[in-house]
């Protein structure tokens, strides 16, 4: 530090203009303190109500400066009496922080010897205010003699560089909060833009964030469709000003995938310009969404197997309780002493009761059993093969009742199906074709059977009975519902029918008429 | 003397029922219809035909071709052209504690009551005095 201590008038200001003892090298120093005393007044005056510190400085030589000015912002600035310096500014540097006093020596210098505008920031340290942040700029001028002059000012900029720090801060936790949510948040402009996206959303397109800047979505890959979409809702966003909730979408990603996206997007202000932007933060729900949709499949299912347990419980409480109450009753009459002959007709009708008590628990056995094995094997079956072996065993009542079939059955339509459950539905189908005839016609029962849509439609229609649908249509396919007086009716025939399509995927359809005939149209969903 | 009717679809319990009223109350008469459509018909022939129509039924509910309900909406259309006070007994297995309260209000005063099955003699005795 000693070679900037100069020797100068100490009590005095340089703008006062007295003769120092400094042996001048030169006259333009006279002339410089002359025009300075003239003006010294009005500067002062004017630099009292600027904020920082106005000078004038002078470097004699590497090793000599003095300020010819310094304004009463030295006080502010350096926490100085502003004759403090007129001689020597060492009582400046003893103020700056040490780790940058070298610096500033250093660009002072180069200032000198260039001309060039100094300009420099750094800290000092002031004994009441303690650390401040300073910014010095000074316009360099080359005196006649050799030496420089510098015309500068001095401010305080800790405000600054304190927000400015607050703002990189603020920045490097926004961007940490940003590029770590697993949403995908991008700003887009109109025009469908992007204009930021975070790494969630880069890593979507398997990209950088940098590399999709100024990319709209067809240029990264996604399909007009969606870009579309995409602008439309944006656009909306801009003209309604105000957000936009999309609770769940689905989409196509890039590779083709499908997925299910909830979004919400906002008016987004740029930080430099007016024109409007987007901001979207789209959350991939594809996991739960196929939860969702899982679930509700299963409630399905549980919501119908308990509509089956609830008929079965039905069947339990009133069937069974029907033939108990009978056989009680056939007893107690047995037991008010009747004839021989009175009694032997109370056991024979004990006898029927007590068989139609089995023949229903039997019957109940068999829905349990179909309801309980829907994994059996599937076996390749040919529709029309199964149907002959069916008329097969319909032989006696097809011939008893000279039933004529018309069938459009594809000799090659084949289908993956339980074999039991495949022979069960047409077998019941026929037979009930057969059974509920009509008393004045023919029987004439038609087969068409078709595949659509990778589904065998199999398709029963007879000339019998028919059912009044408003009435029974709810309980057509329900358990132990019967519609005609019939004594082979048992009402379980088309609840398992039912039970066997909708247990392989398929489903059962009824029309019919009244006296005219029915029709069952069956989609026998194939295992393929 | 009454004149009983019996409309139900199972035979035993049509048998035994007419059994325990012949037994118990040997004057009356009973004629069985196994469903509701078949007891109308009869009704109908009766109501041309002057001929005495029924004092009491007893009712099922649940039977094919016309069933418990579809009888009670059909009588319900004739009754007035019938002077008679026919009482009429709904006795089904369908009849519990909490919906033969519901089915009494709603049937008054068509139907005198609602008797969930298996109905025991001493009830059926009370039924028909």
């Amino acid at each position: 530090m000693t070679e900037f201590a100069y020797k100068t008038n100490a009590n005095k200001p340089a703008v006062t203009g007295e003769r120092t003892e400094i042996d001048l090298k030169s006259n333009s120093i006279k002339e410089a303190d002359t025009i300075l005393l003239d003006n010294s007044k009005i500067l002062s005056i004017l630099s009292e109500h600027i904020p920082g510190f106005l000078y004038l400085y002078h470097q004699i030589s590497d090793s000599k400066s003095r300020f010819l000015f310094a304004s009463q912002g030295i006080r502010d600035m350096y926490e100085l009496d502003p004759e403090d310096v007129a001689e020597s500014i060492d009582p400046i540097f003893e103020r700056i922080h040490e780790n940058d006093l070298e610096r500033v020596i250093q660009s002072i210098r180069e200032s000198a010897q260039t001309m060039k505008t100094w300009e420099c920031e750094y800290r000092v340290i002031l004994p009441k205010k303690g650390l401040r942040w300073l910014r010095g700029k000074a316009k360099a001028e080359r005196q006649p003699d050799g030496t420089a002059m510098g015309y500068g000012y001095v401010i305080d900029v800790t405000e600054e560089k304190k927000s400015a720090s607050r703002n990189a801060r603020l920045r490097k936790q926004f961007q940490a909060v940003f590029d770590s949510a697993p949403n995908f948040i991008y700003v887009k402009d109109l025009e469908g833009k992007y204009l930021m996206v975070n790494k969630s959303s880069a890593e979507y397109f398997d990209r950088e964030p940098e590399e999709i800047v100024g990319k709209n979505n067809i240029d990264l890959g996604l399909s007009k469709e969606i870009e579309q979409a995409c602008n439309e809702s944006d656009e909306k966003v801009i003209k309604n000003r105000e957000p936009l909730y999309i609770p769940e979408e689905k989409s196509i990603r890039s590779d083709g995938t499908e997925g299910w996206y909830q979004t919400i997007k906002v008016p987004f202000e740029q930080l430099d310009t007016d024109v409007p932007a987007v901001l979207s933060v789209v959350t991939d729900i594809t996991k739960i969404k196929t939860k969702e949709i899982e679930l509700g499949k299963s409630l399905d299912i549980i919501v119908e197997q308990n509509k089956r347990l609830k008929n079965f419980a039905h069947i339990a409480s009133h069937n069974l309780r029907n033939h108990a109450g009978n056989i009680s009753m056939l007893l107690e009459l047995y037991g008010s002493g009747e004839s021989v002959e009175e009694q032997q007709e109370l056991l024979g009708l004990l006898h029927t009761a007590s068989n139609q008590l089995n023949e229903s628990i039997s019957d109940l056995n068999e829905i349990i059993d179909q309801e309980y094995k829907p994994d059996d094997e599937l076996i390749e079956m040919n529709l029309k093969d199964t149907v002959y072996k069916i008329k097969n065993i319909l032989t006696t009542e097809i011939l008893a009742h000279n039933v004529t079939f018309k069938e459009h059955l594809p000799k090659d339509l084949t289908l993956k199906y339980n074999p039991a459950y495949l022979e069960s539905i047409i077998l019941n189908l026929l037979s009930n074709a057969i059974k509920y005839r009509h008393p004045d016609c023919k029987p004439v029962i038609k087969m068409n059977a078709y595949e659509k849509d990778n589904k065998v439609h199999f398709e029963v229609s007879d000339n019998g009975l028919g059912i009044d649908l408003e009435k029974y249509g709810d309980k057509l396919f329900g358990m132990y519902n019967t519609f005609h007086k019939n004594d082979n009716s048992k009402g379980i025939g088309l609840y398992i029918t039912k039970n066997q399509v909708e247990s392989m995927g398929g489903s059962i359809d009824v029309k019919s008429e009244l006296g005219k005939g029915s029709t069952f149209k069956i989609i026998l969903a194939s295992g393929q | 003397m009454k004149n009983i009717c019996i409309i139900d679809n199972d035979k035993i319990y049509t048998f035994g029922v007419s059994k325990i009223i012949k037994n118990q109350l040997p004057r009356n008469k009973i004629i069985s219809f196994e469903n509701g459509r078949n007891a109308l018909d009869a009704i109908h022939e009766m109501l041309q035909n002057n001929d005495p129509l029924p004092d009491l039924i007893l009712l099922d509910i649940k039977m094919p071709e016309l069933n418990g309900w579809d009888f009670l909406h059909e009588f319900k259309k004739i009754r007035g052209k019938i002077d008679k006070e026919i009482q009429i007994f709904v006795i089904s297995s369908r009849i519990s504690k909490t919906n033969r309260e519901r089915y009494r209000l709603e049937w008054e005063p068509i139907v005198t009551d609602f008797i969930p099955k298996p109905v025991k003699m001493g009830t059926l005795q009370a039924l028909i005095n």
